[in-house]
């Protein structure tokens, strides 16, 4: 009987919470709290305390598979490895693009980075890339806050963070909050401001007001759609203006380290590139992918994977040794709790194996000698270790807020045959993307929402005669998705919410495309 | 030969173990007698992680490991009775010797009375405990009112009512309790309210309390609270791991009043604790508040030593609606009315609540209020607990037919 805890860093969102994993004779049996981490001490959202249970998830991958005949069939590595390199070589380099998940450790993204400067692909990107850098010190001394001004829907997407809101609120700051919901967020507020499809930008501009006092904070978190860049740029306009203190939380675990340690073009720029014919994706779920070829390694079957022409087995967080870098860029530790499953390998282990195929060794032989190489060419990572990681991991100094120019957010046109406007929002059940996939894997998480939904107002759902799990059809200009209804006074008239995510074939881009918001009709399912 | 009721100075005869552990090193003797003897399987107790406000959890079946554990953590707020129940089988078919403060103690006799935990297989040592103090709390309390970097205290305890500090170059610093708890420091909240500061639940209760002459700062006050006890001190004398001596009489009353002074300092603080909470409507109102901002993370259920159902109640879909965020009042009530007869003020679910609620305050406060209704007293004995009485009452005719004291038999 042998029993420990060992310490690792949360898969879902860029909190970056630290917890324990109990391993029990060698497997990982239970989630655990770490009350010495210097980011959540020893608290978690759900996710956080039931993500252990993706190690035992039913869409684990233990073998490499080769798409034969139009089917993928089970082969071995060395089939599987010989297949890749012999493809993936006949590709120039600017036809090639490689996908980093903004979930995987720095080790795993820089490793592959290094495969992408082999393949002389420049096309290196990761879904967290969305143009928006911006962190201010720590999450937690966001309790000590005169004013807070939050944008998106944080108790929901990133939940430890909007403690230190509620916490502020309870030492007596005002709290605004910018939503398109009477969220759980929202509730938190002193003042909230409804976001209207298309204003986003005047809300966040509205929201100024409550800049007060000298320690004052403007928090957005990152959510799903093309205006992101926009609305951060308004909130970080109005936090300059005012002398507040600017946080922007990527969706993604490791989205900082991602774009720290090179995965840094533009995620749009690169997934729009007609010259890429080959795909290289590493543990990110960015739906089906039509491309001559493409290789996915992954720990699930993802609906990218099932559309691969190879997919390879990845170890799980749990498996994994590396570094995250939270939203605050305070680089952490997993520890690896667990062997993976026999025939399954660590991504960064896969990545050096195909490349000293490839010609060119990495001379990589475990997780710190890629650190080592990380702190010797990326910014702000010189000079650390793991050894020195391992109390309080390192918290490098802000740097001036980036965010890019993107698309305005657009106004959404209601009329008879759409007259519904649908915004996407985060559950706390799920992540977005690659995330989605492992909270799907995780069974308590699927007990509670085992579905995407759709959330109407209850005077609307009267009028129409839904009640909570009536199956409609939402239809939109780009296509319809059949989800069950959620019945919520929270939600305005007129309006509808649905998870900002995907569930393996299912997901909420069906009906919205790119957009975070867009008008719908919504009906019974005959 | 001793026997309950008894009390001695104790201390290790190896002079290693008595300098590594915590005065004379008789606790992590004990313990490892306990495992060179066979007296038990394993040893859960704790050991210093990254740091010395790095409490980990250590199960160890290897006698030399038990040295790692040597020494106190003040800022170890772990549930170990909780980690046997789940991850050692509660102890089903292997012997445990653990360390235990006053709500582990209490914890140990709750899951034991709901068969979680199998009570003849696990040697008990108590730990007296002034207090925990959470360790991220600790790390801030020492920047922010000691002026200090936490990474250079070498060593913290808590002592005639003052938090000390060493620092690596030697230097003591210590400020009153009182004072930093008035400003928000100090110990967790339930510590504050607690009134189980020596563990006479356990089959001994050490301690340095008392413990004065010669002996001051080398030897630890043991008392000795079962026959199970009194049979593994005189094992650990007899097998020369352990030597013992009479107190000093005047020690004992020392140790009395360092008890009752803390007895005294837990009315108070519960006293001021509970006021900010009003009463009747006004409290009701304060809870449906604060807890409606709760975010569902279930960490209160995970680590509360109540909890043990396989099929939680928060989890049926007709009582609350699976995956609603914030969830329903009632998910609280159902908490409220399943473990407020019983709640022995862990503090758990307080410290692990992800939005800061203070549960462990209400919990408490409602089972101080069902402890003068039903007079039930959680964590102190094997009685059964108010609940068992209205759940289920086939249990309890069972129980007296059958002359047995466990309920819900699952081991039978």
């Amino acid at each position: 009987m042998t029993f420990r805890y060992v310490s690792t860093v949360c898969p879902f969102c860029s909190t970056g919470c630290s917890f324990n994993l109990a391993v029990r004779n060698g497997a990982v049996v239970a989630g655990g709290p770490y009350h010495r981490s210097p980011v959540n001490d020893g608290k978690t959202c759900p996710k956080g305390h039931y993500a252990f249970e993706m190690s035992a998830g039913n869409g684990r991958i233990t073998t490499p598979y080769i798409r034969k005949d139009g089917a993928l069939v089970e082969c071995s590595w060395e089939e599987a490895l010989a297949y890749v390199t012999e493809k993936i070589g006949k590709y120039a380099g600017p036809e090639i693009g490689v996908v980093a998940s903004g979930h995987a450790t720095n080790e795993d993204i820089y490793t592959l980075k290094r495969l992408a400067e082999t393949l002389g692909s420049d096309n290196f990107t990761s879904p967290a890339s969305v143009g928006i850098d911006a962190c201010a010190g720590s999450i937690a001394d966001i309790a000590d806050a005169d004013s807070i001004v939050v944008v998106g829907n944080l108790a929901l997407s990133h939940p430890l963070t909007a403690r230190r809101v509620a916490n502020a609120k309870d030492n007596g700051a005002t709290v605004t909050v910018v939503d398109t919901y009477l969220s759980p967020t929202a509730k938190l507020a002193d003042t909230f401001i409804r976001a209207t499809p298309g204003s986003e930008c005047e809300a966040v501009a509205q929201a100024a007001e409550g800049i007060k006092g000298e320690n004052a904070y403007v928090l957005f978190g990152i959510s799903a759609g093309d205006a992101e860049a926009s609305i951060a740029a308004a909130a970080l306009s109005i936090a300059e203006e005012k002398g507040a203190a600017f946080f922007a939380f990527p969706a993604e675990s490791n989205g900082r380290g991602a774009m720290d340690v090179g995965a840094a073009k533009p995620i749009e720029s690169v997934m729009a590139d007609e010259k890429i014919k080959a795909w290289y994706i590493m543990g990110a779920e960015m739906g089906p992918l039509t491309a001559d070829f493409v290789v996915v390694q992954d720990s699930f079957m993802t609906v990218t994977a099932q559309h691969a022409d190879v997919v390879l087995p990845a170890a799980v967080f749990a498996e994994t040794e590396g570094t995250a870098t939270n939203a605050e860029r305070r680089v952490q530790r997993l520890h690896q709790a667990a062997e993976p499953p026999e025939g399954v390998k660590p991504h960064w282990k896969i990545i050096a194996d195909v490349s000293s195929r490839m010609g060119t060794d990495l001379g990589y032989e475990n997780p710190e000698a890629v650190f080592a190489d990380i702190t010797a060419q990326i910014k702000g990572y010189d000079g650390l270790t793991y050894a020195a990681l391992e109390k309080d991991g390192f918290l490098i100094p802000p740097r001036k807020a980036t965010v890019t120019v993107g698309p305005e957010p657009a106004a959404v046109k209601t009329n008879d045959e759409f007259p519904v406007v649908l915004s996407m929002t985060p559950t706390i059940w799920h992540g977005f993307g690659s995330a989605g996939t492992y909270s799907m894997n995780c069974p308590t998480l699927m007990q509670e929402s085992p579905d995407i939904w759709v959330g109407i107002n209850s005077e609307d759902a009267r009028e129409k005669g839904f009640i909570n799990g009536t199956m409609v059809t939402v239809t939109s200009d780009i296509g319809a998705m059949d989800v069950p209804v959620k019945v919520m006074e929270t939600v305005a008239p007129g309006t509808a919410i649905i998870p900002a995510m995907r569930m393996g074939t299912t997901c909420a881009c069906e009906v919205t495309g790119k957009r975070k918001t867009c008008a719908v009709r919504i009906e019974e399912v005959a | 030969m001793s026997a309950k009721g008894d009390f001695v100075y104790a201390w290790a005869s190896d002079a290693g173990m008595a300098e590594r552990g915590e005065c004379g090193g008789a606790v992590s003797t004990l313990l490892k007698y306990a495992l060179v003897s066979g007296m038990v399987d394993a040893v859960l107790a704790v050991k210093k992680g990254v740091d010395l406000y790095d409490a980990v959890p250590a199960l160890i079946t290897d006698p030399a490991d038990v040295d790692e554990t040597a020494g106190s953590l003040h800022c170890g707020t772990l549930l170990l009775p909780k980690l046997i129940k789940k991850y050692c089988d509660g102890a089903k078919d292997k012997k445990i010797a653990v360390t235990l403060k006053g709500c582990d103690a209490k914890a140990m006799y709750e899951l034991a009375k709901r068969n979680q935990i199998n009570l003849d297989n696990i040697i008990m040592i108590g730990l007296n405990c002034g207090g925990s103090v959470s360790p991220v709390q600790a790390r801030k309390m020492i920047a922010e009112k000691f002026e200090t970097d936490p990474d250079t205290v070498i060593k913290e305890e808590i002592d005639k009512g003052q938090f000390i500090i060493v620092t690596e170059d030697h230097e003591h610093k210590g400020i009153k309790i009182d004072d930093l708890e008035e400003e928000g420091y100090g110990r967790r909240p339930n510590c504050q309210r607690c009134k189980t500061k020596i563990p006479r639940q356990c089959d001994l209760a050490c301690g340095n309390w008392g413990v004065i002459g010669e002996k001051a700062g080398q030897a630890t006050f043991v008392e000795v609270c079962s026959e199970k006890g009194a049979t593994l001190l005189d094992a650990a004398v007899k097998g020369g791991a352990l030597e013992t001596c009479e107190p000093v009489p005047q020690g004992l009353v020392i140790r009395g009043k360092v008890e009752n002074a803390m007895l005294k300092l837990g009315d108070k603080c519960r006293a001021e604790q509970f006021e900010k909470l009003g009463t009747s409507e006004d409290r009701l109102k304060l809870i449906m508040d604060k807890t409606s901002r709760c975010i569902k993370c279930y960490q209160c259920i995970e680590n509360c030593p109540i909890c043990y159902c396989v099929e939680c109640s928060t989890k049926k879909p007709h009582l609350v609606t699976p995956g609603e965020v914030n969830p329903p009042f009632m998910f609280h009530l159902i908490r409220f009315s399943h473990i407020s007869d019983s709640c022995i003020n862990c503090g758990q679910c307080e410290e692990l609540c992800a939005m800061d609620i203070p549960n462990s305050l209400f919990m408490h406060s409602l089972q101080l209020e069902m402890e003068k209704m039903f007079g039930f007293v959680p964590g102190v004995n094997m009685d059964l607990p108010v609940l068992a009485l209205v759940e289920e009452p086939t249990e309890r005719r069972r129980l007296t037919d059958t002359g047995d004291d466990q309920i819900f038999n699952i081991f039978a």
